[in-house]
């Protein structure tokens, strides 16, 4: 168990390393590397280029800051401390300056925004916790709801219970969040007056969000653990169980119901992966500073050290979530061997 | 003992066909054949945007018809690029749209022209006024908002900008003395169109651009036409802007889900023939591959290529689609290649790459056609995710989620602006996914039965 | 064993019926048998011929729907078990009838320990304590056979051979000293060498525990050294019921001759030809009238796809269900007849002359 455990952190650290390579390549290949021009004419290209060439899209109404300010704040500042794009300087990509940041990346450190005189870190520290918040609770949403809807459907196949929550399920993974969020707000917001459309001052405000967030992973995880209770329930040791005698409770919670919910099991690890994805969206809607907004702003300002830190924060998080699943789940399935 | 066995025999044929046998079980599930229907439908839209713009919204994706706020469902808009010219006689004869009796029609006329034909249309009874039921029903009257008060002062000042709004006080602040609304306090309500656009209509006439229109030259002006689901916040039709949508959405959903499909049946084909430790290597990069935030990677490839190309677009969400695929693919080539044809096929000298995409792939196609159509919701889905965020579709090009964006921007003013893409979209992923979930069910009578 | 004893479990035209997309499927059909208390029936069928969902039906596990037990009795010590709540047949079933299932690999519970299964019953229907249970499973798991019960009582069943998975089986159905123990194909997944040591293991259990035993099988030859008396079922209907012997020396029923010739006999060597019975079972999906087999039947006549037979008595529970029954048991083609013999009146019967009658009858 532990060699398990052992060789699943070692490769959890391949793959990490795996995502920094890909992304600090694909912010490589960028064809006007700000910085890059930057360092050529010896002027704020990339301040100018960013402050000029903002997205027409209208959701950020914030005034960015003036472009002189922002490149003598981006002057003020070099060396590896800034992040991979800001020190490199042409023909200077290469070992030496990947193994630079990722020394930076292992000292705790993910560099400093290219817009704000904040590091990454502290830019996206402040949302976390909203994020955090948002995803349990969507999480636990999912699962206290999903679980037992599948079960009832599973049980009840083919019948009204079966039909009727499968079709909620399926409105549920159809409807995308972005057209849920704007339509729950209309409704109990707006209309209602019963939550804050915008923002997030009590834990009440945070009902609506995380039901946006969780409503597609509640009706995917019912759909689930339905076809997992239909495979289960005719497995011929469910057959023996009853031939037993047990009671049908019994049959259900002590035979069935674990082999059920194990894909629901290892589902969790590409759930949370959406779900990070998915709270970007809803944060945005509900004008909740979590660290998908801070993420969305920063790919439109093109902040690429934040978008980079962004993705090796959410990649190590899920990384590691998945290694905890796979535990969890071989722990769960005696028939899976530690192999 | 003669009359039993024949039958059996049919039976037996019958039974062999899984493809028509799937057929018949799918025309069972009505669910599937309703969301095939609407698929269908959809597809037949995305593809005749050309002729429904043309003949039936009168509209096209970029013509701008602003007035003060995005228009409500059934408002009335003066298409210039699809139009019919209306008779140039009784209200629309030359003399009637010169008012002034110049001898020549300016622009100014022209707006007023077709302010009056609004007014005529909205004064159903034909008495020159409008009555407070007249009011309301008219299209351009808008629900008051939550917080509004009824202060006449505070009217007048933001009137100028604004729609009147259904409310009986306004009403009366705009109406005259009589109580009745007459086409000089109409104001907003019958302004169907600006000054600017109603230069554009006279440019539709005017050959030696003066701009002024002679009796010669006038010909009869574009009829106005209702813009039945509304518009955006530039006056643009919506329901035009929603078909060419449904081309883009629809478009980024096939062209995505066959790169996944050809990178997932390559890679999955090729980890389920080779085998061994191949095999494992490849699939345990499917493994890691699984958990990852491809969307955040995606977002990361979108901001540094500052083109936001459809092309792009198509690669990137094709490229993170094709896990499952490879998985499936994978598992039926390896429960396909013990079978012995293939064994028959390579005692024959056939080479691994015919013996895979001539032997194999044609007899996994089941389950691939089923999870490519599941695939077609999820990579529309993500398209509209990364839309809504400003990062895919971009402007003059629009789709399902970059209308769904506009909208959430207008939503308290104009609900129909996100509700309009919104439903389209749900109802389109509800059907493609009503109709995987039964061609699978179809596809694997065994989850069905007992 | 006398006919006059009480019998244990009396099947009274028991009507099994399933409802699928092609149609009512008729898998058991007018089912009557009986079995007396300490009898080995053993019940010989093609798959798909109801031997195994007239078990099912008896222990109450038919899934409705879709099933449908469109009538008859199953009486236990004269108890209608049709007739019975769900709360009353499930202190019947594991504990006074209970089953052992064909596929070891499948039939555990992959998810629990041997250990629970095991005590399980134990503490459902006897009302035993944790350890108390834990003893006696222990017990039975070494009266069985498994080597360091004790060591492996707490493992998981992927953790045991086919072999041991299917003593643990017989453990488990043992537990709660049954009166009825029904055997569904409990050796076809195993290995033959195994497949003996469980048959001998269910028979020296059977004989320590006074139990009623049902082995259903397909197999002849399992049934031929263990079972007092064998039914042959085929599409859903009993075709013949016999004592063992007779049922080998005598049968009556053109089916089961057909299924004694399929059978490979060690003791004939290459002499005996094995001649499979023509054709494929019908479709229970659609009403048959007559008999069910008539199709398939060199001995079949215009009546047969007309009426299904009355059964023909030969005492000591001998009975075939033919209209020719007579003519097939005197042209005396049991597992001693010539080859040449059985030959003869192939032909005879297929030119569709009838076979005289030799020989007491009843």
């Amino acid at each position: 168990m532990t060699r398990f455990i052992l060789r699943r952190l070692v490769s959890s650290i391949f793959v990490i390393l795996i995502i920094i390579t890909a992304s600090l390549w694909i912010t490589r290949q960028a064809p006007s590397n700000p910085c890059l021009k930057e360092r050529e004419s010896n002027t704020c290209a990339c301040v100018k280029e960013n402050s000029l060439d903002l997205p027409v899209f209208p959701i950020y109404t914030e005034i960015p800051i003036s472009p002189v300010a922002e490149c003598q704040m981006w002057e003020k500042s070099s060396g590896f401390e800034l992040g991979p794009v800001n020190v490199l300087g042409p023909g200077q990509w290469g070992e030496t300056q990947y193994f630079t940041y990722v020394g930076t990346l292992a000292s705790g450190s993910l560099g400093q925004s290219m817009k704000t005189d904040l590091s990454v870190w502290e830019t996206l520290s402040a949302g976390i916790p909203f994020t955090f918040q948002l995803g349990l609770q969507a999480l636990f949403i999912a699962l206290l709801i999903g679980i037992p809807a599948g079960l009832v459907a599973g049980l009840k196949q083919n019948q009204i219970q079966d039909y009727s929550l499968m079709t909620v399920a399926m409105l549920g993974v159809s409807i995308p969040n972005f057209v849920l969020g704007p339509v729950l707000i209309m409704l109990f917001s707006l209309e209602l007056g019963w939550f804050a459309a915008v923002g997030w001052d009590s834990w009440w405000d945070s009902v609506l969000p995380s039901i946006t967030l969780g409503l597609y992973y509640t009706a995917y995880i019912a759909r689930l653990t339905r076809g997992g209770m239909l495979e289960i329930v005719r497995q011929d040791f469910i057959r023996t169980a009853r031939a037993k005698g047990l009671a049908e409770q019994v049959v259900v919670v002590r035979h069935a119901l674990k082999g059920a919910l194990l894909p629901v099991v290892s589902y969790m690890g590409p759930a949370i992966a959406a779900m990070l994805t998915g709270s970007v969206v809803v944060e945005e809607i509900f004008g909740l500073p979590g660290v998908g907004k801070e993420f969305v702003r920063s790919a439109l300002n093109r902040d690429y050290n934040v978008v980079l830190g962004t993705v090796i924060m959410y990649s190590s998080i899920l990384v590691i979530l998945n290694m905890v699943v796979d535990v969890v789940y071989t722990w769960l399935d005696p028939r899976v061997s530690y192999d | 003992m003669s009359d039993s066995k024949p039958e059996e025999g049919t039976q037996l044929e019958q039974g062999t066909s899984l493809w028509i046998d799937a057929l018949r079980r799918l025309r069972k599930n009505y669910a599937a054949m309703a969301g095939a229907a609407v698929v269908l439908f959809m597809g037949f839209i995305a593809i005749g945007y050309e002729v429904l713009s043309a003949s039936v919204t009168h509209f096209t994706l970029d013509e701008q018809h602003p007035f003060v706020a995005p228009k409500p469902p059934g408002a009335r808009s003066v298409p210039i690029v699809h139009y019919d010219l209306m008779s140039t006689t009784g209200e629309w004869a030359f003399e009637k749209v010169d008012a002034n009796g110049d001898g020549v029609i300016t622009d100014r006329e022209v707006q007023q022209a077709y302010w009056r034909q609004e007014f005529r249309t909205l004064d159903e009874d034909s008495d020159g006024s409008l009555s407070y039921g007249e009011y309301v029903r008219a299209p351009l009257s808008l629900p008051p908002p939550s917080e509004f008060s009824t202060d006449c002062n505070k009217w007048a000042m933001v009137r100028v900008s604004l729609a009147p709004i259904e409310n009986q006080d306004i009403f009366l602040c705009d109406a005259g003395d009589d109580g009745r609304i007459s086409f000089e306090e109409a104001g907003k309500l019958v302004e169907v169109i600006t000054i600017g656009e109603a230069r554009s209509v006279m440019a539709l006439k005017d050959a030696n651009e003066d701009g002024e229109l002679t009796p010669q030259e006038y010909g009869g002006f574009p009829a106005p036409r209702v813009n039945l689901i509304g518009t955006d916040q530039l006056g643009r039709d919506l329901l035009t802007r929603l078909i060419y949508g449904a081309r883009i959405s629809l478009a980024v959903g096939l062209i995505a889900t066959l790169v996944s499909f050809l990178i997932g049946v390559t890679w999955g084909a090729t980890a389920g023939f080779v085998g061994g430790k191949v095999d494992n290597l490849m699939m345990r990069i499917v493994d890691i591959m699984y958990g990852l935030p491809f969307m955040f990677l995606v977002i990361l490839l979108i901001s540094v290529f500052q083109t936001r190309s459809l092309f792009l677009l198509f690669m990137a969400l094709g490229a993170i689609q094709w896990l499952t695929m490879a998985r499936i693919v994978r598992g039926q080539v390896i429960s396909l290649k013990k079978q012995e044809f293939v064994e028959a096929a390579r005692c024959i000298g056939t080479p691994s790459a015919a013996i895979i995409f001539r032997h194999l792939i044609p007899n996994a196609l089941g389950p691939i056609i089923v999870y490519s159509t599941l695939t077609v919701p999820a990579v529309m889905l993500e398209e509209a995710f990364l839309s809504f965020l400003g990062l895919g579709v971009q402007a003059p090009l629009t789709s399902w989620g970059a209308l769904a964006s506009e909208g959430r921007q207008n939503m308290e003013a104009a609900p129909w602006m996100i509700i309009a893409p919104g439903l389209a979209l749900a109802v389109t992923l509800l059907s493609m996914n009503f109709l995987g979930d039964g061609l699978r069910d179809a596809l694997d009578p065994q989850l069905r039965k007992d | 064993m006398s006919e006059s004893s009480e019998p244990l479990l009396e099947i009274k035209n028991l009507k099994t019926h399933f409802k699928t997309d092609e149609g009512v499927v008729r898998a058991v059909d007018g089912v009557s048998y009986s079995v007396r208390p300490g009898e080995c029936v053993g019940v010989v069928g093609e798959s798909g011929s109801g031997k195994s969902v007239t078990q099912i039906t008896v222990l109450g596990l038919i899934p409705q729907p879709p099933g449908i037990i469109a009538g008859g009795e199953i009486l236990f010590k004269g108890q209608d078990l049709l007739k019975l709540k769900p709360r009353e047949m499930r202190k019947i079933r594991g504990n006074r009838i209970s089953m052992i299932w064909q596929d070891p690999m499948t039939s555990l519970n992959p998810f629990l320990k041997i250990s629970r299964q095991l005590t399980e019953p134990l503490m459902t229907h006897q009302g035993m304590g944790k350890e108390e249970a834990r003893e006696k499973a222990v017990e039975m798991l070494t009266k069985v056979g498994i080597p360091a019960a004790r060591e492996r009582f707490d493992q998981y069943p992927h953790q045991f051979s086919g072999g041991m998975r299917q003593r643990v089986m017989i453990a488990m159905a043992l537990l709660c000293q049954p009166e009825l123990l029904i055997a569904d194909e409990p050796t076809t997944a195993l290995d033959v060498t195994i497949q003996a040591q469980i048959l001998e293991l269910i028979k020296d259990l059977r004989e320590d525990f006074g139990t009623s035993v049902i082995m259903i099988t397909h197999d002849l030859g399992v049934v031929a050294g263990m079972a007092d008396r064998i039914i042959v079922m085929y599409a859903g209907r009993v075709m013949e019921e016999a004592p063992s012997n007779a049922l080998f020396h005598k049968p009556s029923h053109p089916y089961t001759v057909g299924l004694l010739r399929s059978v490979p006999r060690l003791d004939k060597g290459r002499a005996a030809r094995l001649i499979p019975i023509p054709g494929l079972p019908p479709n229970v999906a659609k009403p048959l009238p007559g008999c069910p087999f008539a199709a398939r039947c060199n001995w079949a006549q215009p009546k047969c796809n007309e009426a299904f037979p009355e059964p023909v008595d030969f005492g000591d529970g001998h009975r075939s269900y033919c209209w020719r029954a007579e003519e097939v048991r005197a042209a005396d083609l049991g597992t001693h007849a010539d080859p040449g013999h059985i030959d003869a009146i192939e032909a005879k019967v297929k030119a569709g002359e009838s076979i005289e009658l030799q020989g007491e009858v009843g």
